[in-house]
């Protein structure tokens, strides 16, 4: 490194002769061991770089997983859900689902109108930014594996109407797919 | 005239023009796909080998099918990050293709529409395919789900069921055939489940 008087300069200085101080410098910097730094700064770049790398990679996988937890209530309870694949379970209950997987529910029970509830999966922007630091390489490990991925509710809660004094079995949706639908007087849902 | 006045631009015209180019290009190749709405043709294949189930003094059979879908969207393309991009919607009425497949499966077990016997309500409120990501191919999953009541001409529900239906393989694209493919294969397997009830046959038997 050069490192003499040169380095003090005046606060001020032309630009003209900013420049050729500034080109002075760069040209010892080659002269005088320059190679090497400039070597150490490359490597140094590369490991920081690949830390980066690693450090960022995959996060959603290695922090929140690919399974997520969801609450299921009603409201009031007891009621029998039937999920997407058939099954069926009393409420309240916790299931643990594939994060990047929609849910579908259908609420009944005796003497209440049936109601569906969806919750939606969607991408987590924040982890698909850092994701792409790397080349995107990360992220297509977690898109893969689901982890990149959240509900929209962690908790359904679903009100049941008795069917008495209600015209008709209607059930009613919370949460459309698409596009977002405004909550109906029958079902709520919430965090 | 030297080469400068030629090119008026300068040199820096080149990559601009290629940059344009490629842009218009990829504009022009993902605008015919990930971020336009799809459309599927839903036709049901019903099931093969159906033996006659009804007897000769089975009631006729009226099959009432309502769509309580909150949207009509059946899919969603999603892109290489696993967004969903745009919508895919039915050409075909949903609820008749239901119809259609409850009346098609009771013609081939011996049973006859006509009024004044038992009524089928089909309350159809899930019918979706859904498109997931994977390393190096992805998933395509369509699921039905349906209440089901069989109701006596005397208005009593002998039958009230909700039956779930789906399907699911690996796709390579997250487009309409694909999605198409599963959700009829899904409905498929929602009526077979019904008709393979043997309380929902036998409650049909009855008047």
């Amino acid at each position: 490194m050069v490192a003499d008087a040169d380095d003090r300069l005046p606060a001020f200085l032309p630009l003209a002769e900013t420049q050729d101080i500034f080109h002075h410098r760069c040209i010892n910097f080659g002269r005088n061991g320059g190679q090497i730094d400039m070597k150490l700064a490359r490597m140094a770049a590369a490991f920081v770089f690949a830390v980066s790398s690693v450090s960022a990679c995959s996060c959603a996988l290695l922090f929140q997983g690919t399974i997520e937890e969801i609450n299921v209530a009603s409201d009031p309870p007891g009621a029998t859900v039937t999920l997407t694949d058939g099954e069926t379970k009393v409420t309240p209950f916790s299931i643990t689902v594939p994060r990047e997987k929609d849910l579908q529910f259908h609420f009944s029970k005796p003497g209440y109108q049936s109601v569906d509830l969806s919750d939606n999966s969607q991408v987590e922007p924040g982890f698909l930014i850092v994701d792409l630091v790397p080349l995107m390489l990360p992220w297509a490990i977690e898109a893969s594996a689901g982890a990149g991925f959240a509900h929209q509710q962690t908790s359904v809660t679903a009100h049941l109407d008795p069917e008495a004094g209600v015209a008709g079995d209607v059930p009613t949706k919370a949460i459309a797919p698409s596009p977002p639908a405004t909550p109906s007087p029958g079902a709520t849902t919430g965090e | 005239m030297n080469s400068k006045n030629a090119d008026p631009a300068g040199p820096a015209s080149a990559p601009i023009r290629v940059a344009i180019t490629a842009l218009l290009a990829v504009t022009l190749l993902l605008g015919g796909c990930a971020f336009t709405t799809g459309h599927v043709d839903l036709a049901y294949q019903p099931t093969t080998e159906a033996t006659k189930l009804a007897t000769p003094d089975s009631p006729h059979v009226t099959v009432v099918v309502t769509d309580k879908r909150p949207t009509q969207v059946v899919s969603q393309k999603i892109n290489g990050f696993g967004m969903k991009t745009a919508d895919i919607v039915s050409n075909s009425d949903v609820p008749a293709t239901l119809k259609s497949a409850f009346e098609t499966e009771l013609n081939s077990r011996g049973f006859s529409e006509g009024a004044g016997g038992n009524v089928i309500l089909v309350s159809l409120s899930n019918f979706q395919n859904q498109f997931t990501l994977g390393f190096f191919s992805g998933e395509a999953t369509a699921a039905i789900g349906m209440q089901v009541t069989v109701k006596h001409p005397d208005g009593s529900v002998v039958y009230d069921k909700y039956v779930t239906g789906d399907s699911k393989d690996w796709v390579e694209i997250a487009g309409e055939d694909n999605a198409g493919r599963q959700l009829n294969a899904a409905m498929q397997d929602g009526v077979s489940k019904v008709f393979s009830d043997s309380a929902f046959i036998d409650s049909l038997r009855k008047a």
